[in-house]
């Protein structure tokens, strides 16, 4: 498992664990971050930027320390030819 | 009946909202435009309902005060009430969480599939008759901005149902919406679009900042060409040339002279320091400001429907957290450049009272409104662009100046910036003049009112001598601190009611360049207008306005101060 900051771009990973109070569960859940949802990673953090992430054909940002919080299980390096999904 | 119009945010329920009511609400792309709510009315079956544009929501559990709102509505639901529940169709998944508990609520729910035209070009295929089987709702597939499935809509109201549902689990309701969109729907994949290509672009750092960078010159140098070309060819012809001999004729007629021609004209051929009301009155905001306010609202109102500002806020995030605040804020600041109050009201959606009092101080010392800065430009820009930016370079300082002091002294922490980022959309012309033409109406009712008022004020105190004597008494401040003739009094007095007169007011006293720079950064910041002062009162509460307030005035004393003391 990786986090979701240290995880490299334009890779794809599984969440797998939500490290953080409940709170910070309920955020994760209110744009649909949920253990077993895919996710791939845009762009990498500059000077603890927030990360961009793809879920489901919408981009979100997350906060730095969120993302840490966020672990994930890499599926592949490069998701971005010829992979379909079904929802 | 109540028609609430719920789901979760940048759906396109304003959209919706404006399209069944005829009301005009702003709506932009991106989340968080809706902070309260609005009302507007509705025939149907020759019955009136009101409808109710609730702001948007990902859940009934709040996360900020936009969602107390809106809880709020859906727990004072009344036998008889319906829902409509907007749903974007390109995110179904997500959507369908809070269609689920409000399901569960028991209130009749009619569907709007929004966006359905989007749905095809990102390879979604979704399949209607699946996903009434599973809802058990009336489901209209929408194109809110082009209009497209409002009448089905509105004929389908009366069909609202209410399945009967027991109360879930959380996991249960992700169970379900798992099968549901398991079958009713199928993404597939495909190329992307350049339009995806720059949605990508202008959100990574490493190309966005210097695309935001661009935007931002661009979106300036703009604006500025725009007012001085509708100022210099169109309103200053209109107003010296034709309205100005003209209404100086018809006031003469009956009053050739004495205190009614001096209150109505004023007595100097130039019409922002005449100080009458027919001349100065009009003339500040309508042909001085109203240029800006056309020009400002345009650019923003076309990067909102774009989608630009989400990006602008991710990219920002960094230098935000330093001064207390995430990405989001950097919006209400953007708000806060065409009018302050927007501004204030758009911190709502931040989720810590410090966020919002970080967020207001801000606003109401460094971020100048669109009226003032159209004078700042007109008054200070004669000397040079450069002095413009000095003035909004200091401007600039104390806001950072104060952020970081703020975050330093200030309990706790600034939550981390999570939110959704909306797709590029082309604007729908219609919607963007329309939006643009509501704005300028909102500047023209709320501004030439006081305007007007402000200008009377001073006309009467000047003719009483109150002016004078309280001109006298703060004398000192003016001369001694900031090193201002004390007839600068006046107009920071008429700076509580509108910065624009204010600043229109330093004309006749022809400052120095450096008295001109001083006087433009303190009437910035020693306080806000009436309008802001009292949203913010409203929105921080009284306690934490008059602390904002106490830094406003320390801050005008101390930095005024300072540029007199170091300019030689």
């Amino acid at each position: 498992m990786v986090s979701l900051a240290e995880m490299k771009v334009n890779t794809t990973g599984v969440i797998k664990q939500l490290s953080g109070g409940v709170q910070f569960r309920a955020k994760m859940n209110s744009l649909n971050f949920r253990i077993g949802k895919k996710i791939k990673k845009i762009s990498k953090s500059i000077l603890n930027s927030p990360v961009v992430v793809e879920m489901d054909n919408t981009r979100v940002a997350i906060g730095w320390g969120m993302a840490k919080k966020v672990f994930l299980e890499v599926l592949n390096e490069d998701s971005s030819h010829g992979q379909s999904e079904c929802g | 009946m109540k028609i609430l119009l719920m789901g979760n945010p940048n759906v396109g329920k304003s959209v919706i909202f404006s399209r069944l009511t005829g009301a005009h609400v702003i709506s932009s792309n991106y989340p968080g435009t809706t902070v309260g709510f609005t009302k507007g009315r509705i025939r149907i079956n020759g019955q009136e309902a009101e409808v109710i544009d609730v702001p948007g929501i990902y859940r009934l559990e709040p996360i900020s005060k936009a969602d107390e709102v809106a809880i709020k509505m859906v727990a004072e639901v009344t036998e008889g009430d319906v829902i409509i529940n907007v749903v974007d169709a390109t995110n179904l998944e997500r959507s369908l969480y809070l269609t689920m508990q409000l399901l569960e609520l028991g209130i009749p729910m009619i569907l709007a599939l929004n966006m359905w035209d989007d749905v095809k070009h990102k390879g979604i295929s979704l399949d209607l008759e699946k996903l009434r089987e599973f809802l058990q709702v009336p489901i209209i597939p929408t194109v809110a901005v082009a209009g497209e499935g409002i009448k089905e809509l509105v004929a389908n109201i009366s069909q609202a149902k209410a399945p009967k549902i027991h109360l879930h689990t959380e996991e249960e309701r992700w169970a379900d919406i798992g099968k549901i969109t398991k079958e009713a729907q199928r993404i597939t994949h495909r190329h992307h679009t350049f339009l995806e290509k720059l949605e990508d672009a202008t959100l990574i750092p490493h190309t966005g900042i210097p695309i935001a960078i661009l935007v931002l010159l661009i979106s300036f140098a703009f604006i500025r060409f725009l007012g001085e070309s509708l100022i210099h060819y169109v309103m200053d012809p209109f107003f010296y040339r034709f309205y100005g001999p003209l209404i100086i004729k018809l006031v003469k007629i009956p009053f050739p002279s004495g205190f009614f021609y001096h209150i109505l004209i004023g007595n100097s051929a130039d019409f922002v320091e005449s100080l009458g009301l027919l001349t100065s009155g009009l003339y500040v905001p309508f042909g001085m400001v109203l240029p800006y306010i056309f020009a400002f609202y345009l650019v923003l109102s076309l990067l909102e429907d774009i989608g630009y500002l989400p990006r602008l806020a991710v990219l920002a995030d960094t230098i935000m957290h330093r001064i207390g605040l995430h990405g989001f804020a950097i919006i209400s600041i953007v708000l806060g450049f065409g009018c302050n109050v927007p501004g204030a009201l758009s911190t709502r959606v931040l989720e810590t009272q410090r966020e919002k009092f970080i967020a207001s101080t801000l606003l109401c010392t460094s971020v100048p409104c669109m009226a003032q800065s159209a004078m700042i430009i007109g008054l200070v820009g004669k000397h040079g662009l450069a002095y413009v930016f000095l003035v909004y370079g200091i401007l600039t300082m104390i806001g950072i100046l104060i952020g970081l002091i703020l975050d330093r002294a200030l309990q706790g922490e600034s939550p981390e910036i999570f939110m959704e980022i909306p797709s590029y959309h082309i604007p729908h012309l219609g919607s963007l003049l329309k939006k643009l033409k509501m704005r300028i109406m909102e500047f023209l009712n709320e501004a030439v009112p006081l305007v007007l008022v402000g200008i009377l004020i001073i006309n009467i105190l000047t003719t009483v001598g109150i002016m004078n004597l309280i001109s006298s008494l703060a004398a000192p401040v003016a001369t001694r601190v900031w090193g201002l003739p004390k007839e600068v009094i006046p107009a920071m007095m008429i700076g509580f009611l509108r910065k624009d007169v204010a600043v229109g007011m330093l004309k006749p006293l022809h400052l120095s360049i450096k008295q001109l720079v001083i006087a433009s950064t303190v009437l910035a910041v020693y306080f806000p207008c009436v309008a802001t002062f009292f949203v913010l009162v409203k929105e921080l509460g009284l306690k934490d306005m008059a602390k904002a307030t106490l830094i406003m005035v320390t801050i005008s004393l101390t930095v005024g101060g300072a540029i007199n003391l170091l300019w030689r």
